[in-house]
């Protein structure tokens, strides 16, 4: 069993000395405060019936403030520590003592709301007084919910349990259906606010305005009940969430089972390039015993792509093993077919699937069964993530184990360094922003349909010269239409057909072409579509590889033919500045006295596909490299950057006293070197300065360290003579370069830590010479999401602690000029950067 | 301001440059609506167009045909109404699905009285008027014992339900009756043209012509929007032409109809399928008598072979419901002639138990057999037919002894 697993793993040295830090929680026991006095005798009875006797402490506490002092609640706590019973007692209290009470609940996924509707409908079944309610007083009102079902459920429903689309899509738009149901409406639950984050949370905050406007249409004023898994500031975020006031009560994490918790660095393999065993060796290890042991096991990727690629190598590994490789390790991930995830998750249920490697989209609700161990390959992007995914073995009662394989990404490196950060739950805030323009106009649209707007009313806390101008807007567009107090929906159409869940609300629909038929294959989300399935591009499906031949965005069609599984590919992104306007900045002077600006704007790109890299899987070489090209798309965003003075500039050239040692150019440098001389004529190609008794410099354009082989890199068209004050000046620049590119690559991987994002939410642009921003070196992080969702302005706001953050990192990485961990591999761009990237650092950083 | 205007427009949210340029001012009277007058409330007002419009052939009775009464489903005693206690409704919206942003900016309500429709449209000229709107329809609502449309059950009635809801109003709407002819016409004119569609109906059974630029109905919501968006008058005119002309057609469509139950309408070639249907409706409510009236009318007239036997064989059945066995006889040897099986098998039946003469009864199953051998009928239905027409010949056989060997 698990036991002998652990101790087997254990007492293995080539294990034990990766793990970095471990974390046991024995299953805590808990003492019961009995049932509060105000509870209805038969929900006491039924609460017995179903073994339940006593409340924890923090139970006892969210019952009083939302059931007597009227709050609005906010219950912060770990896996399995009861949060539901908080929300199902009042709702059940309230009903028994007045019946035509009702309470909307609304979780993240169908699956999480069937979970809760199942364990309602237990106590509902031991209340004598419900039992001669229609059967529809507690209804799952969502996509699944059958037609036939639908009216009754509009009907009778009083617990109703949906989600955020839901509400939106159909609930909302027709609330004159529901005025029964909203003119009685008491509580609104949102379980899991956790999850409502970046693009999708700001989605929900304005549903929420929504609600609360249909609510005060209705006359009702609903007592909100949120719970949360452990994040920073929940009653923060919570709050800007529902814009009202509310009391927090935390339980701290307590658990019903033993679990086990290490984090696991694999060895580095090359001290100087920081190169490190990759953690697909070490999980596929870790699965084959686990299965060898009888052990079941789900394994994280971050991404789609490495849920293939993992899957391929497990299958391929275990093939000796297991007789049905196939069927014993499964993949999941979104893009699949409805019909295959079922299928995921049936064979998850059943047992029969040993392994499943999947995306985040397996780390909520959806009931898998009784798993054993978790492994998570690379820091998942947040602590609640972490946790929850954690989370999804050990769920009934079983020891567990869970394992964070960290890659040599500087932010599981970051990790490795500090452990407690991961253990002492000082996680990052959600971030979101409901007054995104762009959400928020679809948002008053909506609103606007569902009940005119007047002209001093508010939604939530939008800025009110921000709404005007919305409305305006509105009103060209023809969708809406002034009267005299207040503004009024016009168009023929319903307006809410967006999606709340995505970027794009289009899909591209990837058909398989073999040689006999055409057949669907799955999908992907439009604003992915240009760099994952462009033509050329290798994409795997359930393990399976496939070659794009054509892409139609206008169509939202990809054609794919069976693949080859030696290739893999990755797409080269052009993006280009068209405007950057900043609207809030500040000046710094840092110790050592340069000055450097941290500035905070909009700014507007274009973005296009110019072609890709194709690699061979097993030894990720490149073997080719092909242009294509896709039409550009723009962008416009917010954005946060770093601009260094001149003067700094020119600090980091006169320090940069770069010393080329003639000996390591190769055989043929001085003959090539004096070739090139002559062939400019002895002349300074910068500034013309002919030579006088001493020779000019001769320079590489592309660095010598990218070639394989001097002889190439020691080619004509790749020197330059130049005179030695050019020469410094130029090779100054290369190293500003080095350095900025060195910077912006740690930019961008330590920075989702504190936006509280995903690596795929930010960009970076990096420019020593920015017609964009006067010429001065520039580093720049944009948001990816049009409009912005208030990631760019949390990192403006912690620009310098971000800052001191990656010095410090960079410091401690034992790697000799930079590593996958820090600055970026040396291996792939050719200069590691980092010592540049330090001395920019140290110029800024105190 | 500017800043925010700049931004907005960067990421392609459309603003007016200067000022807005829509602050069009509102109408309050519109001069272009002939027969049109305000009607203000404190919270709005309401236009309301006002027409008296002659029938061209007065009504002939005022009572509603304890049929259509019947078919309501309402018990005995059955209550009389007038046709001046109902009004007919039509709404026009200005979306297309049902939501809460969907209006009923036009509501035209008919009441048939003294040789005349008078007719009322109510009409939105802007939404912020709606409580008027609302406000002085339920008076008239309040007014009548019951409601006529077409295809008011899902569409028209259910849709201002929603908007007094959306106004906490109660609805007026669940006080009356509610007759959908839409549901009536189908019983009657089935198969009878391509559609149901109103404009079908005016067509092909009330000889009603519109004018050539009468607008199509899908079109409404989006010639409102162009209204909205301007304040141009001229927009809802073709609007309220539609709207009265769906009214109209729904009054003269009752009219028609209650002709047809009162036999007011002689049976010719071309409206004998009617009378079937018709046939058809009295024997679904139960009235045998009549649908015996209605099928013994029709049946000389039916041109189609599969109706004229149906009738025959359902005469026959009614016939034997109401004991008269002699007129039943008749139709059944009418219908066995045109090779119906069943028609065959009734008068085996009657010849067996109610003449007591097995012999003729033999002979009609024989026949029956025989028709059975040439007819086309599937598998199944043959089996069927063959199991039973044996079975009933061994029946004979067994009841007669020695007679039939």
């Amino acid at each position: 069993m698990l036991d002998t697993l652990i101790e087997a793993w254990l007492s293995d040295p080539s294990i034990v000395e990766n793990i970095v830090s471990r974390k046991h929680d024995p299953p805590s026991s808990r003492n019961g405060v009995a049932f509060p006095e105000w509870l209805h005798p038969s929900l006491g009875n039924a609460l017995r019936e179903n073994g339940i006797t006593a409340l924890y402490p923090h139970q006892s506490e969210a019952l009083h403030a939302i059931q007597l002092g009227r709050h609005h609640t906010l219950i912060v706590s770990g896996i399995a520590s009861g949060k539901s019973l908080i929300y199902q007692i009042p709702i059940l209290n309230t009903l028994l003592e007045s019946r035509d009470t009702s309470a909307l609940l609304l979780f993240p996924t169908k699956a999480l709301a069937y979970d809760q509707g199942t364990k309602l409908q237990n106590i509902i079944s031991k209340l004598p007084e419900l039992r001669s309610m229609p059967s529809s007083l507690m209804a799952q009102f969502d996509g699944d919910t059958p037609s036939n079902q639908r009216s009754k459920i509009i009907q009778n429903a009083q617990i109703l349990l949906t989600n955020p689309d839901m509400l939106h899509h159909r609930i909302l738009p027709r609330h004159s259906q529901w005025n029964r149901f909203f003119s009685n409406l008491k509580y609104i639950v949102l379980d899991e606010i956790h999850v409502y984050r970046g693009v999708f949370g700001s989605h929900v905050a304005n549903i929420l305005r929504r609600l609360k406007r249909i609510a005060a249409h209705y006359r009702s004023r609903p007592q909100f009940i949120l719970t949360s898994g452990t994040i920073s500031a929940p009653e923060e975020f919570a709050a800007q969430l529902i814009e009202e006031p509310l009391v927090k009560i935390e339980q701290k994490a307590t658990t019903n089972s033993e679990r086990s918790y290490w984090i696991y660095n694999p060895p580095i393999l090359n001290t100087d390039l920081g190169i490190r065993r990759h953690p697909f060796i070490d999980a596929q290890r870790f699965t084959l015993d686990s299965i060898a042991h009888h052990l079941h096991s789900i394994i994280f990727c971050r991404s789609r792509k490495e849920v293939e690629l993992l899957l391929i190598d497990l299958r391929e590994k275990s093939v000796v093993s297991l007789s049905d490789g196939e069927q014993s390790i499964r993949s999941y991930r979104s893009g699949y077919l409805p019909s295959l995830r079922r299928d995921v998750e049936q064979s998850l249920r059943s047992g029969n699937a040993k392994c499943v490697v999947a995306t985040n989209a397996l780390e909520l609700g959806i009931d898998i069964g009784a798993l054993d161990i978790t492994m998570i390959i690379g820091f998942p992007g947040s602590i609640a993530s972490t946790w929850q995914q954690f989370g999804r073995s050990g769920r009934t009662g079983r020891a567990s184990l869970g394992i964070l394989l960290l890659s040599d990404d500087p932010l599981d490196q970051y990790l490795a360094q500090h452990p407690s950060y991961l253990w002492e739950s000082t996680p990052e805030k959600v971030i979101i922003d409901p007054n995104n323009p762009l959400i928020l106009l679809a948002h008053l649209r909506c609103a606007l349909y569902e009940l005119p707007i007047s002209e001093e009313s508010v939604f939530g806390t939008a800025p009110t010269d921000l709404l005007s101008a919305l409305l305006e807007s509105l009103v060209l567009q023809g969708d809406a239409i002034r009267g005299t107090k207040a503004f009024y929906f016009s168009d023929t159409k319903m307006p809410h057909s967006f999606s709340i869940r995505s970027i794009s609300e289009n899909s591209v629909q990837l058909i398989l072409d073999s040689s006999h038929s055409t057949s669907p294959l799955g999908t992907v989300d439009f604003a992915s579509a240009d760099w994952l399935i462009h033509p050329g591009a290798t994409y795997f499906h359930d393990g399976h590889p496939y070659e794009v031949e054509t892409l139609d965005l206008n169509r939202h069609v990809a054609i794919l033919k069976p693949g080859s599984l030696d290739r893999i590919t990755q797409p080269l992104i052009d993006s280009q500045v068209q405007s950057l306007v900043s609207t809030e900045s500040e000046h710094f002077r840092s110790p050592s006295g340069y000055s450097y600006q941290i500035a905070y704007g909009h700014i507007e790109l274009w973005r296009q596909v110019q072609g890709y890299l194709v690699f061979d899987r097993q030894t990720r070489l490149v073997r080719e490299r092909n242009s294509i090209s896709l039409p550009p798309r723009a962008l416009t965003t917010k954005a946060f950057w770093l601009t260094l003075s001149q003067a700094l500039v020119e600090s980091l050239r006169r320090a940069g006293t770069w010393s080329n040692d003639p000996n390591q150019y190769g055989s043929n440098w001085q003959v090539q070197k004096n070739l090139a001389r002559q062939r400019d004529h002895y002349r300074c190609q910068s500034c013309g300065l002919p030579e006088k008794g001493q020779a000019h410099h001769v320079h590489h354009k592309i660095p010598f360290r990218l070639f394989a082989n001097s002889e190439e890199a020691n080619c004509l068209e790749n020197l330059i003579t130049l005179c030695p004050a050019c020469h410094r000046k130029v090779e100054g620049m290369v190293r500003v370069q080095s350095g900025l590119a060195a910077l912006g690559y740690t930019f961008t991987h330590i920075s989702p830590l504190f936006a509280r994002c995903d690596r795929q939410d930010l960009g970076v642009i990096i420019d020593p010479q920015p017609r964009w921003n006067e010429n001065l070196p520039t580093i720049l992080i944009h948001e990816q999401f049009p409009g912005g969702i208030g990631l760019a302005f949390r990192l403006y706001q912690i620009a310098n602690q971000l800052l001191q953050t990656l010095k410090d990192h960079i410091q401690r990485c034992p790697c000799a000029d930079g590593c996958p961990s820090c600055t970026g591999p040396v291996a792939t761009n050719g200069m590691g950067g980092k010592k540049e990237a330090l001395a920019l650092l140290e110029k800024i950083a105190a | 301001m500017d800043e925010i205007h700049r931004y907005l427009k960067s990421l392609g949210i459309p603003l007016a440059q200067p000022a807005p340029q829509s602050n069009l001012p509102r109408i309050s009277q519109p001069a272009t609506l002939p027969n049109s007058r305000m009607i203000n409330h404190p919270f709005g007002s309401v236009c309301v167009i006002v027409e008296n419009i002659p029938l061209t052939d007065p009504a002939r009775s005022f009572e509603i045909p304890v049929e259509i009464i019947q078919w309501l489903g309402l018990k005995k005693p059955n209550p009389r109404f007038s046709v001046e206690d109902f009004l007919f409704i039509d709404v026009e919206t200005s979306g297309e699905y049902g939501g809460a942003g969907v209006l009923c900016f036009l509501v035209g309500v008919g009441r048939i009285s003294n040789r005349a429709v008078q007719l009322s449209q109510y009409l939105l000229l802007h939404p912020e008027d709606e409580l008027a709107q609302l406000l002085e329809l339920e008076k008239i609502l309040l007014s009548a014992k019951g409601f006529m449309t077409y295809n008011g059950k899902s569409f028209d009635l259910p849709l201002l339900q929603a908007r007094f809801q959306f106004h906490h109003i109660p609805s007026p709407l669940h006080e009356g009756l509610h007759i959908d002819l839409l549901q009536l016409t189908r019983k009657i004119w089935k198969n009878h043209s391509p559609n149901r569609a109103l404009r079908t109906m005016e067509a092909t059974v009330l000889g009603i012509q519109r004018a050539v630029d009468d607008i199509p109905g899908w079109m409404i919501p989006s010639i409102y929007r162009d209204y909205l968006l301007t304040q141009d008058t001229s927009f809802l005119t073709p609007i309220l032409y539609h709207n009265k002309m769906d009214v109209l057609s729904l009054a003269y469509l009752y009219l028609h109809i209650a002709d047809l139950f009162s036999h007011l309408i002689e049976p010719t070639p071309e409206n004998a399928p009617t009378y079937f249907r018709l046939a058809n409706f009295y024997q679904s409510i139960g009235e045998t008598k009549r649908a015996i009236l209605a099928y013994e009318a029709c049946q000389p007239y039916l041109l189609d072979e599969d109706q004229s036997l149906h009738t025959l064989e359902t005469l026959g059945h009614l016939y034997k419901k109401e004991k008269s066995y002699r007129n039943a006889v008749d139709q059944w040897q009418k219908a066995a002639q045109l090779g119906s099986l069943s028609a065959h098998l009734e008068l085996a039946k009657y010849y067996e138990r109610i003449e007591k003469d097995p012999t003729t009864a033999e002979t009609w199953i024989r026949a029956a057999l025989n028709v059975l051998d040439h007819a086309k009928l599937n598998h199944f239905e043959r089996s069927k037919w063959q199991k039973e027409l044996q079975y009933r010949l061994e029946r004979l056989g067994r009841n007669q002894g020695s007679v039939l060997k």
